[in-house]
């Protein structure tokens, strides 16, 4: 709570581009507009809206420029555009609270009408689960991206929605290390730690595992100072 | 002394025994604390050569708000002198006979006032009515034909009125002073017979100055000084007894005219409880009284009280008061309310959280007291409604708050001006005290502007959604009855959308200080509303047949608050896929188990269809809410509607 208030001190207004331009493509690279759900292939010069999602495909890149910077994108990503914004550490904070506001349970079960249970239908059809993992690691790749045209900021606000809209991705060990690592550059141990730990209960392999109880024992050692 | 410093109560400290009076005798001693009446009656007995037993005296004491009226009657406070005048006649049989003299001094009636000026000060006015009657036989020849000499008695009744005045200073609970007069104005008649001057009551004028100090709580010492150089002290101790009081005393004094030093003392006992007190008082003196003194003793020194004096005896007197409370004490008291909040009848729960007035209260008394806060306001509650309960300590001050009850059936088709009597109730259930305040009522449909407070709007329709609902659904069960249940929330809610907006139009509130929300019904018979009209609408539908949703409140937007709707479609975030392929279109937010679920926003204000709906909604939470932190900032905010 303490923290929450900090941060609100802290609270700025965050300038995002309104408008992204495609200034070079290879391969294919295709959008998805806030208003369809249908995918379209995307042409040099075209202008996109911040909500709109951009992929790009296998063997293919993209150049996006907004009125501030320019990004290339790689194979495999994915990204919503409004992600292409500078983020101050300080952004960060408020966005990682914000995140928290999102993720906190509910308090309101009590008086809720609960669900009948239905019988005579199929598991599937019950509950059918489409599995949209690949999806979600081309928007984990998107992220990293962003880490590596210096938006690092943003990348983790990326990875952390991607985690939580495509769950099956927060066991991908490689890409969780990867945006922790993130946090205990920018020296915001705390959140790492919780990262860190989150990790830790993942299966991992020898080296990961020894790196994360390393970094687990040195963020231990700097907030106990 | 001075007839009103010795009482046959003995000395006490009436502070400590709250509606008490054991101070009959002396003026303003302290403020009153009878709160009624008090009716006393005491019988006592004095042993002289033989014991005479008489009733002492019947008073009572009426209290009305800071004024005190006492009247007493007192047949037995009277001393007698019986003396033999030195003169003797020889009858003619050889015997003689001599002649006697009689004194006998009466205080017949009391009647005192005292007012309370203020917590502070008290001042007392009083008036006794004493009665004098002196006989003497005297020798008178006769002449005639034959002189000779006859015993003629002369009586002499003379009246005396003495009135006085006192006051008395509280500096704190625990230290009292006061200041009386002692014979301050007089009237006597005048003696028939001049040599009987010399034995009428003492009217030097004096003054007397008492001091009545509490150092612990059921303890008192007390002392009485007057200005003759003579005084009187005593000790009080007080046990509680469940409800009821027992004190102890012992009181001493000094007269100049007794002897010795300390002349006596006086052991009491007093029992104190709601409806009576019991006091037992004797006092001893350390002299030995002798039943015969000599007539120059008399005549030198004369008498000034007629209680206590030098020829009085040993004396036990057994009291009695009867306290009778016919009118209801106030314990608590209002000094102001503010109304704090409009009552919007829609919002009827809000004001079982939120006080509609605040009350300052003082307790008047030094107990610590319950203070029980009512309310009825007119045109909402036929009956005082009592919400709640507080502690208030002794003569504290606070603000208590009054929470009022709406029932929810309440119908007001127009904002009038009315007014709430707000009440105080204290331990003993009775009303203390009350004031009116004015009030504003607002109509059913006002609404106060919180988008929070939408939820009653949404909840008092909920029947007539539920069966308008149901009925839109059935139209389309077929449709619902080939998809996956997990589906059956988001179809139903498209459904429901598409075939409600096909009727309705944007209509803008009128610009008035308040919001006008429609309920449901309304909305659908006049076909249109603003956005929070349209929110209610479609939340109420959906609530009713059981779909989660939640109300968007966004504050800065074009400098305009907008509500839109968030809903549940109990997707999981693996399910999504099945909904949208476009991940910017739902948010995932736990529930109360801590399971993710897909929500979706609506722009209920666009009237086309549910796709557009849809893609407004995430646009506008994607930016508002998300982009530019607005769930961080205050800026919007999401509020469940259950």
């Amino acid at each position: 709570m303490k923290k929450l208030f900090i941060i609100l001190l802290l609270i700025s207004s965050i300038s995002f581009p309104q408008k992204f331009k495609i200034d070079k493509i290879t391969g294919t690279v295709k959008a998805l507009t806030s208003d369809s759900e249908k995918w379209v292939e995307l042409k040099t010069g075209t202008e996109l809206t911040p909500n709109s999602i951009i992929v790009v495909e296998k063997n293919s890149h993209v150049k996006i420029n907004n009125e501030e910077f320019s990004v290339t994108l790689r194979e495999n990503s994915a990204l919503t555009l409004s992600s292409l914004r500078k983020m101050s550490t300080e952004d960060l904070l408020l966005a990682l609270a914000m995140e928290n506001i999102l993720n906190a349970p509910r308090n309101n079960g009590k008086n809720k009408s609960q669900s009948t249970a239905v019988y005579g239908k199929n598991e599937f059809e019950k509950n059918p689960v489409v599995s949209n993992e690949e999806f979600g690691i081309k928007r984990l790749n998107g992220a990293k991206q962003l880490a590596e045209n210096g938006l690092r900021e943003s990348a983790v606000v990326t990875a952390k929605e991607v985690y939580r809209k495509y769950p099956s991705t927060k066991s991908l060990a490689d890409y969780r290390i990867f945006f922790a690592d993130i946090l205990y550059e920018k020296k915001l141990y705390e959140e790492a730690l919780d990262d860190y730990t989150d990790i830790q209960k993942l299966s991992l392999t020898e080296p990961q595992k020894e790196k994360v109880t390393q970094r687990i024992e040195e963020i231990k050692r700097k907030l106990a100072k | 002394m001075a007839q009103q410093s010795f009482d046959i109560y003995g000395l006490w400290n009436n502070e400590l025994l709250n509606s008490s009076e054991l101070s009959l005798e002396q003026i303003s001693v302290s403020h009153s604390n009878i709160k009624d009446w008090l009716f006393s009656i005491s019988y006592g007995s004095e042993f002289s050569r033989k014991t005479n037993s008489y009733l002492n005296q019947i008073s009572f004491i009426k209290s009305i708000g800071d004024h005190s009226f006492s009247a007493k009657y007192s047949p037995g406070f009277q001393k007698e002198f019986l003396f033999s005048t030195g003169q003797s006649i020889i009858l003619s049989d050889t015997n003689s006979q001599s002649l006697r003299a009689d004194y006998l001094y009466k205080e017949l009636f009391r009647f005192r006032y005292s007012y309370n000026l203020n917590q502070k000060i008290s001042l007392g006015f009083d008036l006794k009515f004493f009665n004098q009657i002196f006989t003497q036989e005297v020798i008178k020849p006769v002449f005639s034909d034959t002189n000779y000499l006859v015993i003629e008695t002369e009586k002499d009744e003379i009246d005396l009125w003495k009135a006085d005045v006192g006051f008395s200073y509280k500096f704190s609970e625990n230290f009292l002073i006061n200041l009386s007069s002692i014979n301050l104005l007089t009237s006597e008649s005048a003696p028939q017979y001049e040599y009987n001057k010399n034995f009428v009551l003492n009217k030097n004028r004096y003054f007397s100055f008492g001091m009545y100090f509490k150092p612990f709580r059921s303890s008192s010492l007390n002392i009485i000084y007057e200005s003759d150089k003579s005084f009187a002290g005593s000790i009080n101790q007080f046990f509680d007894i469940n409800n009821d009081k027992l004190g102890i005393s012992i009181a001493v004094y000094h007269d100049k005219l007794q002897s010795p030093f300390i002349n006596s003392f006086s052991p009491s006992l007093v029992y104190s409880s709601e409806y009576f007190d019991i006091a037992l008082f004797g006092v001893k003196y350390l002299e030995e009284r002798k039943d015969v003194s000599s007539f120059q003793k008399f005549s030198d020194k004369r008498i000034k009280n007629i209680l206590h004096n030098q020829f009085s005896f040993d004396r036990v007197n057994f009291t009695v008061n009867f306290k009778l409370n016919a009118k209801t004490e106030q314990l608590l008291k209002i000094v102001d309310v503010e109304i704090k909040r409009d009552i919007f009848p829609a919002l009827s729960e809000e004001y079982l959280d939120k006080p509609v007035a605040i009350a300052k209260v003082v307790n008047l008394t030094d107990k610590l007291l319950s203070v029980k806060p009512a309310i009825k306001i007119n045109g909402i509650n036929k009956d005082i409604i009592q919400l709640g309960s507080f502690q208030l300590a002794a003569f504290d001050t606070a603000e208590i708050p009054v929470y009022a009850f709406i029932p929810e059936n309440v119908q007001i088709d127009k904002t009038t001006l009315s007014y709430a009597e707000i009440y105080l109730y204290s331990n003993n259930d009775q009303q203390d005290d009350e004031i009116q305040k004015p009030i504003l009522i607002n109509s059913i449909n006002s609404w106060d502007g919180e988008v929070k407070n939408l939820r009653y709007f949404i909840r008092r329709d909920l029947s007539f959604a539920q069966s308008f609902a149901k009925q839109l659904l059935a139209d389309h069960k077929s449709q619902l009855d080939t998809l996956p249940i997990a589906l059956s929330d988001f179809y139903k809610t498209k459904i429901i959308f598409n075939n409600v907006v096909k009727n309705l139009t944007y209509v803008s509130d009128p610009r008035i200080k308040w919001d006008f929300v429609q309920y449901p019904s309304e909305t659908l018979k006049l076909k249109g509303g603003d956005c929070d009209d349209l929110a209610v609408l479609f939340s109420s539908l959906l609530e009713s047949i059981g779909i989660e949703t939640a109300l968007v409140d966004y504050r800065t937007r074009d400098d305009i608050r907008h509500v839109n709707l968030l809903v549940n479609t109990k997707l999981s975030p693996q399910q999504a896929n099945l909904i949208t392929g476009n991940d910017t279109k739902y948010f995932i937010r736990k529930n109360e188990s801590g399971i993710d679920e897909v929500w979706i926003p609506l722009e209920v204000t666009s009237l086309t269809d549910f796709d557009t709906a849809w893609i407004l909604g995430s646009e506008i939470f994607n930016d508002e809410a998300l982009n530019k932190m607005g769930l961080l900032n205050g800026n919007v905010q999401i509020i469940e509607v259950y």
